[in-house]
């Protein structure tokens, strides 16, 4: 992939996360919570 | 050369998706009412402001955490709370480190400010004033309050080190069986400058009354 196709994949990924998380409370809610499991299972 | 482009892009991309879905969670929550588990929030709104007397603060024994706010900055975030000897206290760690220096603004903005701040406990708001104590026998009991609670998360030696700091959440001076502030401070607003608005309002009025004659005039004209 060349690196122009490259970084309009990475914009496109990046507005299409943002948008999902915005306006799709269920997907916030999993990332959140996905960290939370993540932070508890890692830190300290 | 190619593979390594592609393994270097993909992770690249592995990454981002992580990265832009913290960034954007954490810009989301900026102006909530309220933090997340993880994100801190904005202005503390709903519940009702509690207003009359001192409650018996030791029904936060059994509460994990609660809601606190300072005034400014408005931003919100969730605390522990330790009870001693009826006061109620909150702390904040790691302030001697790297990481504390990174993520306990609001120990320092509290410390700084004027400490004025709001809490919000199974959805009642209080207003209170953020005093720091480093030192005094009241930390034992504050570490003892910390340790039964959460397992010594604040020891007297790291407060008095400063590696802990530790505010009371005092009552506002004179406020606490009184309205909220923010209404009961507001000062009057004197007899002259409200004639004065009434007479821009007058005038804003008029002209407007005037212009859409004018207007009116000219369409009538252009019909004739």
């Amino acid at each position: 992939m060349t690196t122009k196709n490259y970084f309009i994949l990475c914009a496109a990924l990046s507005a299409v996360t943002s948008l999902l998380v915005l306006y799709v409370p269920p997907v916030a809610r999993a990332i959140e919570l996905g960290l939370l499991l993540f932070l508890s299972t890692n830190a300290g | 050369m190619s593979l390594r482009r592609t393994v270097l892009q993909t992770i690249g991309i592995i990454l981002l998706i992580p990265s832009v879905a913290i960034l954007t969670l954490r810009y989301e929550y900026r102006d909530h009412d309220g933090p997340s588990i993880l994100f801190p929030g904005g202005e503390l709104i709903s519940g009702e402001l509690h207003t009359g007397p001192e409650p018996d603060w030791r029904f936060t024994q059994n509460v994990p955490t609660i809601e606190l706010q300072l005034q400014n900055p408005t931003n919100s975030r969730l605390i522990w709370i330790h009870e001693s000897d009826g006061k109620i206290y909150v702390g904040s760690g790691y302030m001697n480190s790297i990481l504390g220096g990174l993520w306990k603004h609001w120990a320092v903005q509290a410390d700084a400010g004027n400490g004025l701040a709001v809490m919000r406990i199974n959805g009642v708001r209080y207003e209170r004033q953020l005093v720091r104590i480093n030192s005094g026998d009241v930390l034992d009991g504050i570490a003892a309050a910390s340790s039964a609670k959460y397992g010594g998360a604040a020891s007297r030696q790291a407060i008095e080190s400063g590696d802990t700091w530790i505010f009371e959440l005092a009552p506002r001076a004179g406020q606490s069986m009184q309205e909220p502030p923010a209404e009961s401070m507001k000062a009057p607003i004197p007899n002259e400058l409200i004639s004065n608005e009434k007479l821009v309002n007058e005038k804003l009025v008029n002209e407007k009354l005037a212009n859409e004659k004018i207007v009116n005039e000219e369409q009538d004209g252009e019909e004739k």
